[in-house]
């Protein structure tokens, strides 16, 4: 049997012990979600529901169905400036993660290094290797709220370099980027002539100010591939539904690519999207609402632990510091799961940067988050008593 | 020579507002710029813009200023956190003031304080639990009654609605618009109970002129919860 060497070389994701260690413990309770925990609002079901009951089970367009592109064209990028035509600068994608995939092909010779901006979520690195590229990690640190700068992106281009795979908000560390920030990193793709590829599935989750997007400021449309999708703000994730926008010509290969491979998204899920951008704004507003409730008491509750945890604005992920501790963060997870029955990710799974961190989502129900937070409070009680004696050791020295 | 006059008090000033102009748009991650001759802070929103109309005493450069503007920018903000208390007194009345500061960001003794005034100024009716009776075992009868009515001179429905809601039989009492008038929920102990409650207090009453009483076999919404099993959790506790 021959497997790709390609494939076999590909690191395991980090995550996978975890799971197997989490299903042979009882009564746990999981901060390890990515995955809001609401429904697909009722309206949107309905609405997919209703298009089968009538027969569209076909095939769309290979670009997606043309009222999708419109509303997704409408309501993406009303009032940010930078707007996609529904012809041919917009391509829907089953998820999120076919446009990373599909972007990453779209633009990559063997060879090409593609910066990616660390912590990062995990399927960035992978796509660039089976694309043939080299993946190159920007690394950003707690102390500058975990955005990228300027000298960070600076340090790590070489001749090869050809784009840059960033996402904010970020999923593992909740930060964001201001338009300030963001024109920092424009002035460098420019200069270098790089291709920034933004993923930007939790748009719609920022909580404080609002959403920028790096396409919409001077001289980065054509320079951006934007990437977004209906997994998070609507709680679609198993509808596998995303869109990519960009300049015709990259959206053009991009399709290409996707034809071959995909044909087209899930008719299904095409139509549950469009109920979504039509009349689903109140739905997922309630649902952020609920986010940000749960964001401040997992934040504060952090911190009252003494996890220094600094305030994420985006996304549903909460990334305190377990460095007090002095355990790594595969260790903390473990130690965590099997003792008090809470999973967390490791913050080391998304890269160098996230080393001495936890990922805590807050996709569980409010009485989840405090018995979760009551539960590491007793953990980190355990871990004081047993390092008592080396102290008292020291002391007496 | 230079000597120090209300002109350069007048720079420091738009100077320091121009300060806060950078902090707001940072915040608000958009373009805000101070207007110097307007005295207003010019906001865009999308395609339009907006000024903020500023006390000159509350300008500072620092990110003390910005609360005030915020809640200048997303008109009526506090009105809205204010309506996110009761939301969520509306779904859960448990919730202390203190648990509800720490979800929404508000001060504790500013809850305290607005669910004080909303007790007394009647909008906080009551607190109160749904229970589910019919799961718990309890074989309560409903009834929807639809009445018609010969409105008063002078107090209309008022005097009749208002009579017909003292009784403790009546959980739900609403004037309505089609063909009826008053749209009544009755409990009571069993069905004949319900029933000799209409004929003998509602039916009687002179200004009705007839009514309509339809059982309630089940209930599947009430006050806006689902009352059948609810779907359940079906995520991997980690993933992917
Ligand atoms: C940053 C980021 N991008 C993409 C995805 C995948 O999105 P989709 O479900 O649309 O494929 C995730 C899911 O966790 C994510 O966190």
């Amino acid at each position: 049997m021959k497997i790709a060497k390609k494939v076999i070389e590909l690191p395991p994701s980090g995550i996978r012990k975890y799971f197997d260690i989490a299903s042979t413990i009882k009564d746990v309770i999981s901060l390890g979600v990515g995955e809001p925990d609401f429904i697909t609002p009722w309206r949107v079901r309905e609405a997919s529901i209703y298009g089968m009951e009538k027969g569209k089970t076909t095939y769309t367009s290979n670009w997606g169905l043309l009222e999708l592109r419109e509303l997704i064209s409408k309501y993406t990028f009303e009032g940010s400036g930078g707007d996609y035509s529904p012809n041919n600068e917009i391509l829907v994608t089953t998820g999120v993660s076919e446009g990373i995939d599909l972007a990453i092909r779209a633009i990559t010779d063997p060879g090409d290094e593609i910066l990616v901006v660390e912590p990062s979520y995990v399927s960035y690195k992978p796509c660039v290797i089976m694309a043939g590229g080299v993946p190159v990690p920007v690394s950003t640190r707690a102390e500058n709220d975990f955005k990228v700068r300027r000298e960070d992106i600076e340090k790590r281009i070489t001749r090869k370099t050809t784009a840059i795979i960033m996402n904010y908000p970020n999923n593992p560390t909740g930060a964001i980027m201001t338009r300030k920030d963001l024109e920092e990193v424009a002035d460098v793709a420019i200069e270098h002539d790089l291709m920034v590829l933004t993923d930007e599935v939790y748009e719609k989750l920022t909580y404080d100010g609002r959403h920028a997007s790096i396409a919409s400021l001077n001289g980065m449309r054509d320079n951006t591939i934007l990437l977004n999708g209906f997994s998070k703000a609507f709680a679609m994730t198993g509808w596998r539904l995303g869109y990519a926008c960009g300049n015709a010509d990259v959206i053009e290969a991009m399709m290409k690519i996707h034809q071959y491979t995909m044909l087209c998204a899930p008719i299904g899920a095409q139509l549950g999207a469009i109920e979504a951008l039509k009349n689903g704004q109140s739905d997922m507003q309630d649902m952020v609402r609920e986010y940000n409730r749960r964001r401040r008491v997992i934040v504060r509750g952090f911190n009252a632990l003494g996890m220094d945890c600094f305030e994420p604005k985006g996304a549903f992920y909460s990334f305190p510091s377990i460095r007090s501790t002095g355990l790594s963060s595969e260790e903390f997870s473990e130690r965590l799961l099997y003792d008090q029955g809470v999973v967390t990710v490791p913050g080391s799974v998304f890269g160098e940067s996230g080393i001495g961190h936890l990922r805590c989502s807050y996709c569980s129900s409010m009485e989840d988050i405090k018995e979760a937070l009551a539960r590491i409070g007793r953990f980190l009680d355990t871990l004081k008593t047993e390092k008592a004696p080396t102290i008292k050791k020291r002391v007496k020295r | 020579m230079h000597t120090r006059g209300p002109q350069d008090y007048q720079g420091g000033r738009h100077q320091a507002r121009r300060g806060a102009a950078q902090a707001l748009s940072d915040y608000h991650n958009t373009d805000i710029t101070y207007h110097h001759s307007k005295k207003r802070f010019r906001l865009f929103l999308g395609r339009n813009v907006t000024f903020l109309k500023v006390n000159a005493k509350q300008v500072t450069p620092t990110t003390g200023f910005i609360p005030m503007a915020t809640s200048k920018v997303r008109k009526g903000s506090s009105d809205e956190s204010m309506r996110e208390v009761l939301e969520l007194l509306e779904n859960d009345s448990r919730l202390t003031a203190r648990e509800i500061a720490e979800q929404t960001g508000l001060k504790e003794k500013d809850v305290q304080r607005f669910i004080k005034e909303m007790e007394a100024r009647g909008i906080i009716r009551h607190y109160k639990t749904l229970i589910d009776w019919e799961k718990y075992g309890d074989d309560s009868v409903y009834a929807i009654i639809e009445v018609q009515l010969n409105p008063e001179r002078n107090v209309g429905y008022d005097a009749v609605a208002e009579r017909i809601s003292k009784f403790p039989e009546v959980v739900t009492c609403m004037l309505v618009s089609g063909d009826h008038d008053l749209h009544l929920v009755i409990k009571g102990k069993t069905m004949k109970e319900v029933a000799f409650f209409v004929a003998e207090k509602i039916a009687p009453l002179s200004q009705v002129t007839h009514t309509a009483t339809h059982f309630m076999l089940r209930s599947y919404k009430r006050e806006g919860e689902i009352m059948f099993e609810k779907e359940e959790d079906s995520r991997l506790v980690i993933h992917p």
